[in-house]
């Protein structure tokens, strides 16, 4: 059922600590035998990697026939903004307040945008523009021939933008998920959403914090506290199994 | 002839101010195009648009949905082998944000402090930040194209320019064209043609001239037009203005099809009809 393989995302899907031949989009390019660009980029936002296909199109595109374009989409708590020096679309990694400041790099003065954030959070308008991100996500199909489009959260964070960790955000988050998914089959959209081959929870969570899992987990006396939730290399195992499972029930 | 859809993405220059004229999607050039070819079409452009924004209008526009009162239907685009993709560029000092509120990027019309002080396209307030963002940018030179340094607004015309070439890739059988329509009005943004630009960033009681090589000028319609924005086919004929009577310098139906001929023109250039 398709061809190739477009993989979208933020860190998730790129790589973190280890070699892109052993991302789990490399992964399933091995499995399935077919070639992969794998477009994701650290830090960005939801919206930025709605973009991707457009943004970061790979030289070999017109080899990429027939693909199944995976969007592993990210917390929704990152802001796009438009990047002066690069004139594209990137992301705020982070909104919280002691995380925003100038970025040499990007040329933004991420402060100015704090009271907008903060507006934002209030509203709830993150979770709301997440559904907005969806549709554009989904117009791909439209506009590439041949087109198949799975999404699925991968990366959630248990901690609110206000620094306070939420004990129920795992199943806040498999709530929106499910809801994101009914909006879009209500509204006519054809939505193949991967977290349901994990009970519509993030993908993150089949890691279940297993030491093993990250590239680095510290287990205190207190609890378990994440330095670093990213997979290792036994976790994008885990994250491919996964898809593949998915895949195969779903789309291939 | 090669294609089989025309897209058109744009601001209102394209967009055809469809609520003063009073006709639909197909009183507007791209409709004119698409009836003179037989072929179908969709008109995303909106008022407004910067140009950063007029390259993300095929991803970024809604399907099916009213934007900026005009209904943007896509129909028959999936079956479309062949589909021309036409960005009608505008004037390059707008400014391109994330709208919290719609949950997408989108620009406001000017960067004038004048207008700043106001609403943006959505009627709402502008914060302070939504001041200051693109007026610091406008006074910053950051990036070497072909050996000159460019400050931002330029720079994010050619980045547009590039990202609407770029449907070309995405698309099997696509083929872009790209050219200026809109000028700034008053203060012209281009000299003598669209390779002649004033520069904005010298004090501004010394204006200078500079040459711009824009990319991709193999697609661009404006050699049509001896390579001036196409606004200046009627800039100063007030009978192909919207509304002379505030000297709104929009076209009107005729206005429109001096447009709709020049892209015609440089349809058949490029398709050798």
């Amino acid at each position: 059922m398709f061809d190739s393989i477009i993989a979208c995302g933020d860190s998730f899907t790129k790589y973190h600590l280890t070699e892109i031949s052993k991302s789990w989009p490399a992964l399933l390019g091995q499995h399935y035998n077919v070639p992969v660009a794998n477009l994701g980029k650290g830090g960005a936002s939801n919206y930025e990697i709605a973009l991707q296909p457009l943004q970061s199109t790979p030289n070999n595109i017109k080899e990429l026939k027939n693909p199944l374009i995976i969007f592993g989409l990210t917390t929704p708590f990152r802001y796009p903004v438009y990047l002066p020096k690069e004139t594209r679309i990137g992301s705020l990694a982070s909104v919280l307040p002691e995380h925003l400041t100038y970025n040499q790099y990007t040329g933004v003065e991420e402060k100015i945008f704090e009271p907008t954030i903060k507006k934002m959070l209030v509203d709830d308008a993150f979770h709301q523009a997440d559904i907005q991100i969806l549709e554009m996500m989904l117009r791909w199909k439209e506009l590439i021939e041949g087109s198949t489009i799975i999404w699925g959260r991968i990366h959630f964070q248990h901690q609110e933008p206000d620094g306070v960790v939420n004990r129920n955000a795992l199943e806040e988050e498999q709530e929106r998920i499910i809801s994101l998914h009914q909006y879009l089959q209500d509204n006519g959209f054809e939505s193949n959403c991967f977290n349901e081959v994990c009970e519509w929870f993030p993908l993150q969570h089949v890691l279940k914090g297993e030491p093993d899992m990250h590239i680095n987990w510290e287990k205190l006396n207190q609890g378990t506290k994440i330095l670093d939730g990213h997979p290792s290399d036994a976790g994008i195992k885990r994250f491919a199994d996964n898809f593949i499972q998915y895949i195969d029930s779903k789309i291939a | 002839m090669d294609f089989d859809f025309i897209l058109a993405c744009g601001d209102s220059f394209t967009e055809g101010c469809q609520n003063i004229v009073g006709l639909g999607p197909e009183g507007t050039w791209p409709g004119l195009l698409a009836k003179k070819y037989n072929v179908p079409f969709a008109n995303l452009a909106s008022g407004g648009s910067s140009n950063t924004l007029i390259s993300l209008q095929p991803v970024n526009t809604p399907h099916g949905k009213i934007e900026n009162g005009s209904a943007v239907e896509w129909n028959g685009l999936e079956n479309a082998k062949k589909p021309l993709i036409i960005f009608g560029f505008t004037v390059l000092d707008r400014w391109t944000y994330f709208d919290g509120d719609m949950g997408r990027i989108t620009s406001h019309f000017s960067i004038d402090p004048e207008y700043m002080s106001k609403t943006d396209n959505h009627g709402n307030d502008w914060t302070d930040w939504q001041k200051d963002v693109p007026l610091q940018n406008l006074h910053r030179k950051h990036n070497f194209y072909n050996g000159k340094l460019l400050e931002n607004y330029t720079w994010a015309t050619v980045q547009a320019i590039n990202l609407a070439m770029q449907y070309e890739q995405l698309i099997p059988g696509a083929t872009v064209m790209w050219g200026f329509i809109h000028e700034r009005h008053g203060v012209d943004s281009f000299g003598e043609n669209i390779f002649t630009l004033i520069d904005k960033l010298s004090d501004p009681y010394e204006v200078t001239h500079g040459v711009m090589e824009w990319p991709s000028t193999h697609r661009c319609f404006n050699k049509a037009y001896d390579w001036k924005p196409l606004q200046r086919m009627f800039d100063k004929k007030k009978q192909y203005w919207l509304r002379p009577e505030i000297n709104d310098h929009h076209p009107n139906l005729e206005g429109i099809q001096l447009i709709a001929d020049t892209i015609d023109t440089a349809i058949q250039g490029v398709f050798d009809v």
